[in-house]
């Protein structure tokens, strides 16, 4: 329960929902969060949980949903017209909870990072398959990274895009 | 023993009685003992502690109707001896080839009635050999240097013997008497070398104590660390592009218990020290908690998935003749545990061996003072946020539950760049590595403390490169302007975003079909603007035709997308890894650190 749920904000997200209904988000096969390859309509609860402010702008082809944590740190989910998260970027004093930015994605960068050699750099991280183009980089209190689905980008937008 | 009434006088008079009517009433056992008064035996020895190959006497005064007196036992059983033995008396003679302190237990029993005891407990010292200096020194080719030992418990005052190692190459020994040796650094040095000076005691010459000391062929100093790029700790899969030094640890107040640890990565992307558990286990230092006994704990998350999790511990930490005494360091701990979720985010690894770190530990001297400090700012204490980062997190006595959370730490409690604790030569560093144009097996260079404060750390023709405040600076290359960059010796490549095509085998990195050489601009915030040339080389072939090596000056990767730093969002930074330092010398002022007169505001830069 608490791997999809913990948050910069777990206490204040316990006390808003009920235990029946952490337990209900549990089960589902996918968190209600804007992550990358989830729809669009949590982000106001992604806000509250969060207690980060929102700006949100559209370019017509997509909208981009910034949130900036209490603690500093911007996160940007990229919107389609049709309500997909197809792009995350963060840039902040600290690394954001990946699961939650990544969601079903995160298992690929999970293992990827797994399979790294032991003496690789460790502030720098390159991947790029079918479905999952991310970059994460940076050193203690300036993180920045990106993620996209490469698959879900809206006609007409590029990776380079997601920012 | 449980019913044993003991009464002491003067702490050297210990006297157990142990009466044959209180066994039985105690034990409630059904022994039958000599009618009349109750056997006892008060025991008597000539001194409670004693160093190695001394000898005390125990007297045993045995009030026994039929005068049969005591046997005797020692535990543990091998740890000494005891001799002359009646039934009044034995002497307790220690060993003489231990080094740890021991106590060891002489019982007494009574002859007449073996159910009646008494023992005595007797503190056994070693030698124990310190030096000073005790921590990693360099000095220049030709000088000399003073060691002194520092021999406690040596009763007979016995002394010890110096050595050389490798006995010959590394300098030599001179004046060497039981007071103290003169070590010679070769007239002539090219590569630093090392020499490791020995004081063996001679009453117990497993007793003993060493200190490194680097010749070099100049700049060398108290100020100085010794820096090698070697691949560092683990033998095998050596770290490219790596910067080590050693440092000795003690425990805080000690010159005695300390130990030294090689392998240790000099960082100018991070701040304090982190240090594996695993590598200092002789170490007691003492942790953080809160008034309930909760451990403070410490996360640093790192950009691939990877974290180093750990209590806060007190530590002096000794470097050169540098001490930050009582430093904050991370111990980065060897449990199996897992971490909060919120350090751990849910799955990854806490890189707790020099296998999974690629070193020893981490010095983190880069230009803000703790780990959460940055423009001035505390992001950690409570005083700019509502929610406290996933950089701390008290946990109960008895270990981490997952659902721990993160909480605000005030500054006096975060793991503290050690360089600001120095007593001097505290406002900065200078880090420089010997020129390299071709790949190399291996290369050195020095870490020298201060700014500005002694003749080895002037600025000369430096340029200063004043920063945003959080230490970054402007790069400009191949068309852009990357608003965030910054100086990352704990970087093994130059990373930029850049359009040069991936390796096929190491896929972070850059692989252009030959060698590039390429320009970039550095721009300080209000001062401070200059070219730097640097080169990118093909990775995967520069690594398939030179393995084992560890310095390649034509390192470089991915960071970010090209073209995408737009307001100061994107692929805005240009991070000078570690090849930047070859043949450079590269000055690191720390931020709330006192600048040199007449330089600017800090945080900076300077080369």
């Amino acid at each position: 329960m608490r791997k999809k749920c913990a948050t910069e904000n777990g206490r204040k997200y316990s006390v808003v929902f009920s235990a029946s209904a952490l337990i209900l988000l549990f089960m589902m096969a996918q968190p209600a969060l804007a992550s990358l390859g989830g729809d669009a309509a949590s982000i106001q609860a992604d806000q509250a949980r969060m207690r980060a402010t929102l700006k949100s702008t559209g370019t017509g082809t997509f909208t981009v949903h910034e949130l900036t944590t209490p603690t500093g740190v911007v996160v940007r989910q990229y919107v389609s017209s049709a309500g997909r998260v197809f792009g995350v970027a963060w840039h902040g004093p600290f690394m954001p909870s990946l699961p939650e930015l990544l969601g079903s994605y995160f298992r690929k960068f999970s293992s990827a990072s797994k399979a790294r050699r032991g003496t690789a750099t460790r502030n720098h991280f390159v991947l790029a398959d079918r479905h999952l183009v991310l970059e994460s980089a940076g050193h203690m209190l300036d993180y920045s990274g990106r993620a996209y689905d490469p698959t879900l980008l809206p006609e007409g937008v590029h990776g380079y895009d997601v920012r | 023993m449980m019913c044993a009434r003991l009464t002491g006088k003067g702490g050297q008079l210990l006297t157990v009685i142990l009466s044959s009517l209180l066994l039985f009433s105690c034990v409630g056992g059904s022994n039958t003992t000599p009618t009349g008064t109750p056997i006892s035996i008060t025991l008597l020895p000539s001194a409670n502690t004693v160093s190695l190959g001394q000898s005390v006497v125990i007297s045993a005064n045995v009030y026994d109707q039929s005068n049969q007196g005591a046997t005797w036992a020692l535990n543990p059983v091998n740890f000494g001896t005891l001799s002359d033995v009646s039934s009044s008396s034995v002497t307790y003679t220690a060993p003489t080839d231990f080094t740890l302190p021991t106590k060891i237990t002489i019982t007494a029993t009574s002859v007449s009635n073996p159910n009646v005891i008494a023992s005595v407990q007797i503190s056994v010292s070693p030698i124990i050999v310190g030096l000073s200096p005790f921590a990693p020194q360099t000095i220049n080719a030709g000088e000399q240097i003073g060691v002194f030992p520092n021999v406690q418990n040596d009763t007979m005052n016995t002394g010890v013997t110096w050595s050389i190692s490798p006995a010959s190459g590394a300098g030599s020994l001179i004046d060497a008497s039981p007071g103290g040796v003169t070590y010679v650094a070769p007239a002539i040095v090219t590569d630093p070398v090392m020499a490791t000076i020995t004081a063996s005691s001679i009453a117990n010459p497993s007793a003993r104590s060493s200190v490194e000391i680097t010749a070099l062929s100049s700049g060398a100093g108290p100020n100085v660390a010794a820096v090698r790029v070697d691949g560092g700790p683990v033998t095998g899969s050596g770290r490219q592009n790596a910067a080590f030094t050693s440092i000795t640890i003690c425990n805080p107040g000690s010159t005695i218990v300390c130990q030294t640890v090689d392998g240790i990565l000099v960082d100018t992307g991070s701040y304090g020290l982190r240090i594996l558990q695993s590598q200092i286990p002789l170490l007691k230092l003492p942790t953080l908690t809160d008034g309930s006994g909760n451990a403070l704990e410490n996360c640093v998350f790192n950009p691939d998935g990877t974290f180093l999790w750990g209590p806060v511990a007190q530590a002096d930490v000794n470097i050169g003749a540098q001490i930050a005494p009582a430093a904050l360091v991370q111990i980065i701990t060897s449990s199996l545990d897992q971490p909060p979720d919120g350090c751990s985010q849910g799955s990854f690894i806490n890189l707790n061996t020099p296998e999974l770190l690629g070193a020893n530990g981490i010095l983190g001297i880069g230009p803000e003072p703790t780990d959460c400090i940055v423009a001035g700012k505390n992001l950690c204490d409570g005083s700019t946020q509502a929610v406290p980062p996933k950089v701390y997190f008290s946990c109960p006595k008895n270990g981490c539950l997952n659902s721990d959370q993160a909480v605000f730490v005030p500054r006096d409690k975060q793991v503290t760049n050690p360089v600001t604790l120095f007593g001097a030569d505290n406002n900065g560093t200078l880090l420089q590595l010997a020129p390299v144009s071709t790949p190399q097996v291996k290369t050195f260079g020095t870490l020298t403390f201060g700014i500005e404060t002694e003749v080895n750390n002037t600025l000369g023709g430096a340029t200063i490169y004043t920063t945003n405040r959080a230490g970054e600076f402007t790069t400009i290359f191949n068309q852009q302007l990357l608003t965030s960059s910054f100086i990352d010796s704990g970087a093994s490549e130059y990373l930029f975003p850049g359009l040069m095509p991936t390796c096929t085998v190491n896929t972070n990195l850059y692989c252009p079909p030959g060698l590039r050489n390429l320009v970039a601009t550095n721009k300080g915030s209000t001062e401070g603007v200059g070219d730097v040339a640097f080169s990118v080389d093909n990775a995967d072939s520069m690594f398939a035709s030179y393995p084992g090596y560890t310095v390649f000056s034509d390192l470089a990767g991915h960071n970010g997308t090209y073209n995408t730093c737009i307001n100061g969002e994107g692929a805005c930074s240009f991070v000078w890894g570690l090849p930047f330092f070859y043949g450079r010398a590269v000055y690191t002022q720390i931020d709330g650190q006192r600048p040199p007169f007449g330089s600017p505001g800090g945080p900076w830069w300077a080369y």
